[in-house]
């Protein structure tokens, strides 16, 4: 387990590359400072065991070398003076300004523990223009299927999707909750019938999207936003 | 309107007024009925699922069924039951509903009642669910000031006593948003209505939220009044203090207008001075019967009988 501090310079990518082919996957935040993740990946020559992994990571390895002036001008066309937080990915799912410190809970929303293999990026707290700091997660070689990346919206409404194809923002949209959901969040109120070991999911109409307020579908109560981050 | 033949009763909130309105007339149908006794249910039987012991209500629902010449069954309380053993409400539900063609259910927990209409292939009528829902309450509660002042637009209303935690005021609160009143919310600051009750309710009417009952009593059309109870108070001294100023007497009542009435979900401890019982005011004895020929309505709509 290794100790972050915050970048003075771009992070190298293997300091904030977790990946998980097998299930090595872990981040914990501490809260108590502003910029500090705990990320446990597995060593390298595990992460390299299978061949195929390995053809991987090498094949990333060169089409970021030979991207890496393209990155990091765009990097300093849309936020000048600042780095490149996390490598440039080939095809895959950028999400991105994600309230500062929520990224983690994005990824439990997205039930993404990198246990499915696919390579995962996450930034912590990074400078941004729209919004003060911001989070970004990277999910390498996995597109988020519309609509599944909305339930993300109950703790990061100002979250972007961008799929990324061959290097190039392929499509990008604002997250959106849906007009109900269910299975993400437990419902606030102790004698909910969806709180009792009843083979039913808490689910909940959304009644409003920023900040999130939404109804218990069992017992009409409302849940506004600490309510539901306090789940996470 | 939708039939409501087959359909769940488990939140006034589910109702719209028109719904509400017919439900009040099918009553109207079935008043005479109560008396004279009809077969119209024949063959029928109501299943009983009372997780949780309330007398009343479950004497109201079997004495319906009867009068419509259905039969009941069911269980007054878990005891004995294989809900002891720790079966689920969706396993009682599902085994239950074979048994009968309806099913009448009370729960401690809330939204236990929607979640046993989604189990169920049967109908359910919520008899009191959690500290919040009790739909047939509200309904009778509507009937009761529809009977005795013949319409509820127009009226002013005051709840008053225990908002919070009563469960019958919310569930009433709510079904009065939909007509045209005027509501005095009436209790102690720490018994106030929850805020989103509140806030969904004044959306469709005025409502005005105070602590003083004896200042609003002669404004009042329907004093609704309810038990304020020792155990919401953390502070006994408080509660002694409290008690005193949402108790109505004959006395009192002498300042309302001629033709209020006092209502009473009952049971009543001593917020209702018995010396109110022999005034033309209480109404809180005819409520009960309301409440017999308005389940007998729901009954009869529910299985498609009118
Ligand atoms: N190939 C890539 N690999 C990794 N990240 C990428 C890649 N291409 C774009 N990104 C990141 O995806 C996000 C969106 O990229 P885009 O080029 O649309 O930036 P932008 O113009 O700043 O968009 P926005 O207005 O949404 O902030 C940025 O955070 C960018 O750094
Ligand atoms: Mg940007
Ligand atoms: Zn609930």
């Amino acid at each position: 387990m290794r100790l972050f501090q915050p970048p003075t310079r771009p992070l190298h990518e293997e300091r904030l590359v977790a990946s998980g082919p097998f299930g090595g996957f872990r981040v914990e935040v501490n809260l108590h400072t502003s910029f500090s993740a705990q990320i446990q990946s597995l060593p390298k020559e595990t992460l390299t065991a299978s061949p195929s992994v390995k053809d991987k990571r090498t094949l990333h390895y060169k089409h970021d070398r030979k991207q890496n002036a393209v990155a990091m001008q765009h990097i300093s066309k849309s936020s000048p003076g600042q780095d490149l937080y996390v490598r440039k990915i080939r095809h895959g799912t950028v999400i991105d300004h994600i309230s500062a410190g929520y990224a983690l809970d994005v990824l439990k929303i997205l039930s993404i523990d990198g246990r499915d293999g696919h390579t995962v990026s996450v930034a912590l707290n990074v400078p941004s223009k729209k919004q003060a700091k911001k989070d970004i997660v990277k999910v390498e070689d996995r597109e988020l299927k519309p609509g599944e990346a909305d339930k993300i919206a109950l703790v990061a409404p100002t979250a972007t999707i961008n799929i990324i194809r061959d290097y190039q923002v392929a499509e990008k949209t604002r997250v959106k909750l849906p007009p109900s959901i269910g299975g993400i969040v437990r419902c606030a109120n102790p004698s909910c019938i969806s709180n009792s070991g009843e083979p039913v999911q808490a689910s909940f109409a959304v009644l409003k999207e920023d900040p999130v307020r939404l109804r218990c579908y069992y017992c009409a109560r409302i849940m506004e936003k600490p309510d539901v981050l306090k789940q996470f | 309107m939708p039939s409501f033949t087959g359909r769940d009763i488990v939140s006034i909130r589910d109702l719209p007024r028109p719904d509400i309105d017919h439900i009040l007339d099918t009553a109207d149908v079935m008043e005479p009925l109560a008396k004279a006794g009809s077969e119209m249910l024949h063959g029928k039987i109501m299943a009983t699922l009372f997780f949780e012991p309330s007398t009343r209500t479950r004497l109201s629902f079997e004495s319906a069924m009867t009068r419509l010449g259905g039969t009941a069954l069911g269980f007054a309380e878990t005891k004995g039951t294989s809900v002891e053993k720790g079966e689920n409400l969706a396993d009682t539900v599902r085994v239950v509903e074979n048994y009968a063609d309806l099913l009448v259910v009370r729960h401690p927990l809330e939204g236990a009642a929607r979640m046993a209409a989604e189990f169920s292939k049967m109908p359910v009528i919520n008899a009191g669910s959690g500290a919040e829902e009790h739909p047939t309450q509200a309904l009778l509660d509507l009937y009761t000031i529809r009977k005795e002042l013949g319409a509820i637009d127009g009226l002013n209303i005051g709840l008053i006593g225990d908002l919070r935690f009563g469960r019958t005021v919310h569930s009433l609160a709510y079904a009065l948003s939909q007509y045209k009143v005027k509501l005095f919310l009436i209790s102690p600051e720490i018994l106030k209505m929850r805020k989103e009750v509140f806030e969904e309710v004044s959306k469709h009417v005025t409502a005005k939220e105070t602590a003083s009952f004896h200042e609003h009593i002669r404004e009042l059309d329907v004093v609704y009044m309810t038990r304020v109870q020792k155990e919401r108070f953390a502070d006994l001294a408080e509660y002694e203090k409290v008690k005193g100023s949402y108790r109505l007497t004959a006395e009192e009542l002498t300042k309302a207008k001629k033709n209020a009435i006092v209502m009473h979900p009952l049971p009543r401890v001593d917020e209702v001075a018995a010396d109110v019982d022999t005034t033309a005011h209480a109404k809180y004895f005819q409520q009960v019967q309301y409440g017999v020929v308005l389940r007998m309505a729901l009954l009869a709509l529910v299985l498609g009988a009118v």
